[in-house]
């Protein structure tokens, strides 16, 4: 499997998920490898929401760094780990 | 990422996912991690008894199949069939009784599975025929036969009727003939059957079962107080001793070992609901275990009861009180208090 570069515009499969929990700003999703239903805290949650195939890794990680305050290249690392782990997953086209 | 998910045993169980003792051992830091949220918009994952009809009288049953209470009227159950749309449920076990005998089973799969919901179901295959299975298959993902035995002799004792044995067999072989790859079985180990489990695998792989499920008896229900039905220390840890050994030897066949205390464990430790169970009649619960209720679909939504209370269920007293022993305990067990229904108030009165 080839790393994921900043450029790249990662699309989610069509999944089942919806908002979740009191405030709504969590994601529950089922996931097809290994099965099962996840939950993604509100930062990877705000990602997923915005995973759509139009968005470049980095710009994906500009949603971070704007809601939470921290520098890009922390929010690239994160981003990527996360997006790593759904390919994984098998949550990525 | 945390794994919220029970995974869902045919029977109504629930088989745990080892990340579980860790999220009640760390509630609170999970928590603060923004990891876990105190409650869900909706259960994940819908328990729907759709009938208290049944044609056999199992011996263990852990709703007392059959009951007499009336069957919700069909435009209620649509109506809560709409709501497990709208709520955006997961995913749907549609059991009984034995759900096939519902006038409008195939309908309520069909229902549920237009709008977007994972379905399975449970039947101990007696009504099953071609057509059936083939209407079963256009609308269920999966599908778990109760399969108590490898023989007639074993199998018919357990569940109370000649023939059962035979009638479940070919449901097995008529599902997937249909095309079901996930056709499941359960075996329910009483001291009547837990000794013929070795043979088991062998049998349910020759009929192309998916996977073989089982667990310790829960001593609720019809099995409540009948000691004599549970499996003696001794032939316990001969299973499980069987099943250890057993990984991998049976081809594809599956083999999974569910404790029907996990779910009460997690509730009591998180407090939150992740799952809905709907009785016949409509009453909406928490666990298929115990005879707790929260409203009843006569009177309220699904979404408004779990809106006022349902969705923390697990942290009312009286259900602390009442189930607070059954965690970690190897056999759930019916308190004495629990051998009447509960019925915890959670919607304010309606005004006429």
């Amino acid at each position: 499997m080839n790393a994921l570069d900043v450029t790249d515009k990662p699309r989610l499969r069509p999944l089942r998920w919806r908002w979740d929990g009191e405030e709504g700003q969590h994601i529950a999703v089922a996931v097809p490898n290994p099965g099962g239903i996840y939950f993604l805290n509100p930062s990877a949650a705000k990602i997923f929401a915005a995973c759509d195939g139009t968005k470049t890794v980095a710009e994906l990680a500009g949603i971070l760094v704007e809601a939470y305050e921290i520098g890009l290249e922390q929010a690239v690392k994160d981003t990527v780990k996360v997006l790593d782990l759904w390919r994984e997953m098998d949550m990525l086209q | 990422m945390v794994k919220l998910s029970l995974n869902m045993g045919g029977d109504g169980t629930f088989i745990g996912s080892g990340e579980w003792p860790d999220i009640v051992a760390n509630r609170e830091a999970y928590r603060e991690q923004g990891l876990l949220p105190r409650y869900l918009k909706a259960p994940l994952i819908g328990l729907w008894e759709i009938t208290g009809r049944c044609n056999l009288r199992c011996v263990y049953c852990y709703n007392e199949s059959p009951r007499t209470p009336p069957d919700l009227e069909w435009p209620i159950m649509e109506r809560l069939a709409q709501e497990f749309i709208k709520m955006r449920i997961f995913s749907a076990c549609v059991s009984g009784g034995e759900p096939t005998l519902h006038p409008r089973y195939i309908d309520i799969l069909r229902l549920l599975h237009e709008g977007g919901i994972s379905v399975g179901t449970i039947t101990n295959g007696w009504t099953m025929t071609p057509e059936l299975a083939r209407s079963m298959i256009r609308y269920a993902g999966s599908a778990q036969v109760s399969l108590d035995g490898p023989s007639a002799e074993v199998h018919d004792r357990v569940r109370g009727r000649q023939g059962s044995f035979q009638r479940a067999v070919r449901a097995i072989r008529l599902l997937r003939d249909a095309g079901f790859k996930e056709v499941s079985v359960s075996f329910a180990a009483t001291r009547l059957n837990v000794d013929s489990f070795p043979e088991m695998p062998e049998f349910c792989a020759g009929l192309g079962v998916a996977s073989l499920r089982t667990q310790p008896l829960a001593m609720v229900g019809r099995a409540r107080g009948e000691t004599d039905l549970e499996p003696t220390p001794e032939q316990t840890r001969r299973q499980d001793e069987f099943l250890k050994a057993s990984g991998g030897k049976y081809g594809d066949l599956k083999i999974e070992w569910g404790d029907p205390s996990v779910h009460v464990t997690i509730g009591l430790g998180l407090g939150m609901a992740v799952a809905v169970r709907i009785t016949q009649n409509g009453d909406f619960g928490l666990t298929p275990y115990y005879p707790i209720y929260f409203g009843n679909a006569r009177e309220a939504g699904l979404a408004e009861v779990w809106e006022q209370g349902l969705r923390l269920g697990w942290e009312y007293e009286a259900v602390r009180t009442l189930l607070g022993g059954a965690q970690k305990c190897p056999v759930l067990r019916a308190q004495p208090e629990l051998e009447k229904p509960l019925h915890i108030a959670v919607t304010a009165p309606r005004s006429s």
